[in-house]
């Protein structure tokens, strides 16, 4: 049997050792994997969403701009669109005059009679009675 | 560094990014058991530490989720990013590690006290172990590079492009690297069972 060159021997020698450490190897506990695995069906559900579109732009730094433009998008999203956002400044506006208008208006805008705000308080006629 | 194909599908590992990309759920758990064995060896291999070894690899399969939606396909290969990643991460906690000073290099090539003799360790656990506290003194670019070729099976072009360096600095890399990997490992052979040849 021909002898080997010191180097080739060094060589298979360490190719022993990394051969080892391959089968070795540690691999991620059955948890982290599965913890990985939810991360990414996640990513993929979001993924699968149809894109928010934002139909304003704000002008801030370019910094900030991502995730400003994506927290008005998702709450622009949130309240329903346009049409949602049409419904609550209708209603903010009925509740500008509503506070603005004067009781008898709003008595002769309500279908039924209403109880002045005192009569449902507790009296305190009580308290003054002797005992 | 050859392209992986799920056994079932026939998918390469950028389909299945592509895929998951646009919603398929399933993509992500064929991912996930394909590639985060690999960066948990080559991130123990790079630490020292399977602990944070495994941090490392959640860190990284999470970014390259975040990468999915916008993977442009033919632009890089998706292990060769992932091990980019997973290089710059080591990188970091490397440094910090360094920083602090918790784990001096006298303490990783000196086994602790309470560490089960070599004899009734299995061999290749035993030899791993060797391996790993000999890599833990390498210079860390010739750690990489040992490594990606050795361990992960990379190319010399494959590690170059996760290195950003030129094809014969790598091959300087893992030449000087086994130098001195076998100055130190191979005095060890008559306790690791080898045979001499």
């Amino acid at each position: 049997m021909a002898k080997q060159r010191p180097e080739h021997a060094d060589e298979e020698a360490l190719e022993a050792y990394f051969a080892s450490a391959r089968r070795a190897a540690p691999i991620p506990s059955g948890k982290v994997m599965a913890r990985i695995a939810a991360a990414g069906e996640v990513q993929a559900q979001a993924s699968a969403l149809p894109p928010v579109s934002v139909p304003f732009s704000v002008p801030v730094s370019t910094e900030a701009a991502g995730s400003l433009q994506a927290l008005i998008a998702r709450a622009f999203a949130t309240i329903g669109g346009w049409a949602g956002a049409a419904g609550l400044s209708a209603a903010a506006a009925a509740g500008v005059y509503i506070g603005l208008a004067s009781p008898e208006i709003l008595a002769e805008l309500l279908p039924v009679d209403t109880v002045s705000s005192d009569a449902l308080l507790p009296s305190y006629e009580a308290l003054l009675v002797d005992l | 560094m050859s392209m992986p194909l799920d056994a079932e599908t026939g998918l390469s590992d950028e389909a299945l990014l592509v895929a998951l990309g646009r919603g398929d759920q399933a993509a992500a758990r064929t991912l996930t058991l394909r590639l985060a064995p690999r960066v948990m060896r080559y991130a123990a291999g790079m630490l020292s530490d399977p602990a944070e070894a495994e941090d490392v690899t959640q860190e990284a399969m999470m970014r390259l989720w975040r990468q999915a939606p916008d993977w442009r396909a033919g632009e890089a290969q998706v292990t060769t990013w992932l091990y980019r990643v997973v290089t710059n991460l080591c990188t970091d906690r490397l440094r910090q590690r360094a920083r602090r000073r918790a784990r001096p290099l006298e303490a990783i090539d000196e086994p602790p006290d309470d560490r089960p003799g070599v004899d009734a360790m299995m061999q290749d656990d035993a030899r791993a172990q060797a391996l790993a506290e000999a890599l833990a003194l390498l210079p860390e670019r010739q750690r990489q590079a040992v490594i990606l070729r050795h361990l992960e099976g990379l190319s010399n072009p494959e590690i170059a492009q996760v290195m950003d360096i030129g094809v014969a600095a790598v091959e300087s890399l893992t030449a000087r690297g086994k130098r001195l990997l076998a100055a130190r490992l191979l005095p060890k052979r008559d306790e690791l069972g080898y045979d001499h040849g």
